[in-house]
């Protein structure tokens, strides 16, 4: 049963890397980009759904977008590796910034995992199963189960993106599913810049701004880091 | 068996030597020998000679002070105090209840009531607006009176009151406001702006607001020619000190003015107007020193160079326990306490001072008491520092809190407890249980974000990233003393709220025995006025000018 699940994986991730046409000139990770994916999450009462995810990414930012939610959450790195986090509201235009993480929450580890979905630390803990094509466009099968959780990954190393990652246990599963990719640097400017400009609240000043509506909104729309 | 109203008479006539037993059972025939000879009564009873030539002592005239300094802890309510009093005795290795924050000491104590004009239970704009201006006003509203409506600023006009820095500087006095949160944040602000909003702390808070109101920032960097257009004729110099954090409502939302964050992740400031209020200061004070950041601290010169603006962070400053995280380091509270002392004490009229420790607020907020006692332990060391850096008897300085949190020291805890740690009743060594059958801890909240073991972090904040809890937790396994646990809460709200009861005023020198009884807040700045006369000075400064 296994078996099949991963033969079916593979060949699923072969064909969703030829459907999204990723171009042949691979680009480097100070390249702005902004990348799609589907996300569909299983319960094993047989419950589904599904939800529009963008990564959006340049060098040192790195954004999560949930458009359902209208709701972003931004990662941003500083020369010395340390992140800070910003959650983006978009219906409001407002902003609730948090402070820059320590160092040992700003690990390369942490970063990669906003950056690409997942820690090049743990792909090379991965099983790497098989491999299709070749420079850009090569695709890398990865396979790991730890934990009563079973990693599956279809990785395009070259470009440092998720194709295809399922994470699935006795609990539930969970899969990012690559949609396409733009790397217009101007829409991801703009996607930035817009967000730059909406009205921040630093989220230690949550407890005196309870009374504001507006805020108060936000709060039971959630605060995540 | 001898009452205590007869024991009272006895001590008091007879000198604690000629009261006999009532009932004649003592053994010795001299029932209060066991009590003279317990170093509990002994020193109690030198507490009350001291407090007596505390009275004595004390000068009671108008105009006494030449210098005052307000320390404001924002939320250090009763239970903040004494919560910090153990934590402090305890990382001293006593016990922890015996022992005494410095401005435990301070010869006398008040009460003082906080409500707002329109609110029960307060907040800081309106409670420092009534310690700085003496009038009481509502919640939000910033150095104006009740008249003025919250965020409108059209009902501003005609509104505004005179602080007690203000009058200090008419007067001649040297001047300084020191905060660790956003120098522009509602307590400090209190000290020289004008606002029907906290929150307007730049001009990009202020969109959609007509009638001419301009932002607290800005009133801070203008505060010289504001106060002289005021009162026409008036020549003073200014602040001679500002620390604290906030640079963001001082810059244009523009990378190229960042001092610290990287033009690639954005603008550090947020104004929308262009301004660079920083610039607009050096070109106001092309003498002073403005520092971001601890190693232009550490060389300021404090017979030469001022007025000094330190802004040493985009927003509040780090809490103590995260200090060292800082990327360009930041100094204390006591660092800024001391070397603004050292500033301001040249001038021989004397200064005015204002200290707020703004994070003990923020910590509660989060439901995290090691970083609310942390802040705490900090506020008193710099009150020393104060004690050590002035004349007691021309230095009037006072410590009170603007509000309290909704934060307990709760169950029956043998002494010694650490506590920060889970309850041990008395006589026993293991944790008590509560009727769940689970660990409690001493120190809780009544409401907010709940129970969070979040280990070493030292950024209480932290706390909103994770999910509010409203049930009971199994502490067992869990270090409650280490520095990212958050208390559990009773009622879950987005975060834990101020309290409503009444604060402490600890005050010692020239005017402290006003500080007696239970008083409205906005007495204090009557008490501070009164002991550096300061209404008298400024109105002959007005009446000299030209």
């Amino acid at each position: 049963m296994k078996k099949l699940s991963l033969i079916g994986f593979v060949l699923a991730s072969f064909t969703m890397q030829a459907h999204a046409s990723l171009g042949n000139i691979c680009q480097p990770l100070q390249k702005a980009a902004k990348v799609q994916y589907s996300i569909e999450t299983r319960q094993p009462t047989g419950q589904q759904s599904r939800q529009d995810f963008t990564l959006w990414r340049t060098s040192q930012k790195v954004a999560h977008q949930y458009p359902l939610k209208s709701l972003s959450q931004q990662w941003t790195r500083s020369h010395d590796g340390r992140l800070t986090q910003t959650q983006y509201f978009e219906q409001e235009l407002r902003a609730i910034e948090f402070e820059t993480q320590s160092p040992q929450d700003s690990s390369q580890a942490h970063w990669q995992k906003k950056f690409q979905l997942i820690s090049s630390q743990l792909i090379k803990a991965m099983d790497l199963v098989t491999s299709k094509g070749r420079a850009c466009d090569l695709l890398e099968y990865y396979q790991l189960e730890k934990d009563g959780v079973l990693h599956q990954l279809s990785w395009l190393p070259n470009k440092n993106l998720v194709s295809r990652y399922r994470i699935s246990s006795a609990k539930m599963s969970k899969e990012w599913l690559l949609q396409s990719v733009n790397y217009d640097a101007d829409l991801v400017a703009d996607f930035f810049n817009a967000r730059d400009h909406y009205q921040a609240t630093d989220f230690a000043d949550i407890g005196d701004h309870e009374s504001d509506p507006v805020l108060s909104k936000l709060i039971h729309l959630g605060f995540s880091r | 068996m001898m009452n205590l109203k007869t024991l009272a008479v006895c001590i008091s006539v007879a000198g604690l030597t000629a009261c006999g037993s009532d009932d004649g059972s003592s053994a010795s025939g001299d029932p209060l020998l066991n009590s003279r000879d317990n170093p509990w009564y002994i020193n109690s009873a030198r507490s009350v000679q001291q407090a007596q030539l505390n009275s004595e002592a004390i000068n009671t005239l108008r105009g006494a002070a030449k210098n005052i300094i307000l320390f404001v802890g924002d939320g250090m309510g009763a239970s903040t105090v004494t919560a910090a009093r153990i934590r402090d005795g305890q990382l001293k290795g006593m016990l922890g209840e015996e022992n005494n924050l410095s401005f435990d000491t301070f010869p006398f104590v008040g009460l003082a009531k906080t409500y707002n004009v329109d609110a029960q239970t307060p907040d800081s704009a309106g409670t420092m607006t009534a310690m700085m201006s003496g009038v009481k006003t509502d919640k939000g509203v910033i150095g104006l009176d009740e008249g003025a409506n919250y965020a409108e600023c059209d009902s501003a006009q005609g509104k505004e009151l005179v602080s007690a820095l203000e009058l200090a500087e008419m007067a001649g006095l040297s001047t300084g406001v020191i905060s660790t949160a956003r120098i522009t944040h509602a307590t400090p602000a209190a000290a020289y702006a004008k606002s029907a909003n906290r929150n307007w702390e730049d001009d990009s808070d202020m969109s959609g607001v007509s009638g001419g109101c301009v932002d607290i920032a800005s009133q801070l960097v203008n505060f010289e020619g504001n106060l002289e257009a005021r009162y026409p004729g008036l020549d003073v110099n200014g602040i001679e000190v500002v620390m604290g954090g906030g640079r963001r409502h001082f810059l244009p939302k523009d990378a190229q003015y960042n001092v610290e964050k990287d033009a690639a992740n954005g603008a550090e400031g947020d104004r929308g107007d262009g301004q660079d209020l920083l610039s607009l200061w050096r070109t106001h004070y092309p003498q002073g020193r403005l520092v971001h950041d601890q190693s232009a601290f550490d060389a300021i010169d404090v017979n030469s160079d001022q007025p000094v603006f330190g802004l040493f962070n985009e927003s509040h400053m780090l809490y103590e326990a995260d200090r060292g995280n800082d990327i360009l380091g930041e100094p204390s509270l006591t660092q800024m306490t001391t070397k603004a002392i050292n500033i301001l004490d040249n001038n021989e009229k004397g200064f005015f001072l204002t200290v707020e420790s703004g994070r003990i607020d923020h910590a509660h907020h989060a439901g995290n008491a090691y970083n609310a006692l942390g802040e705490t332990i900090e506020l008193a060391k710099a009150v020393q520092a104060a004690m050590d850096a002035t004349n007691p008897e021309e230095t009037l300085i006072i410590v009170t809190a603007d509000h309290s949190h909704v934060f307990t020291i709760a169950g029956y805890p043998k002494r010694g407890n650490d506590i920060l740690g889970k309850l041990v009743s008395v006589g026993e060594t293991e944790p008590a249980l509560a009727k769940d059958d689970l660990p409690y801890t001493t120190l809780g909240y009544t409401n907010g974000r709940g129970f969070k073991d979040l280990g070493a972090e030292t950024n209480a904040d932290a706390a909103y990233g994770a999910a509010i809890v409203s049930e009971r937790a199994d502490l067992s396994g869990i270090n409650t003393a280490e520095a990212g646990f958050h208390q559990e809460s009773h009622v879950p709200s987005s975060a834990e709220t101020h309290a409503g009861e009444d604060v402490a005023i600890y005050a010692s020198g020239p005017g402290a025995h006003l500080v007696s009884g239970t008083h409205e807040q906005n007495i204090l700045f009557h008490i501070m006025e009164r002991a550096a006369d300061l209404t008298n000075k400024a109105e002959r400064a007005l009446a000299n000018t030209p």
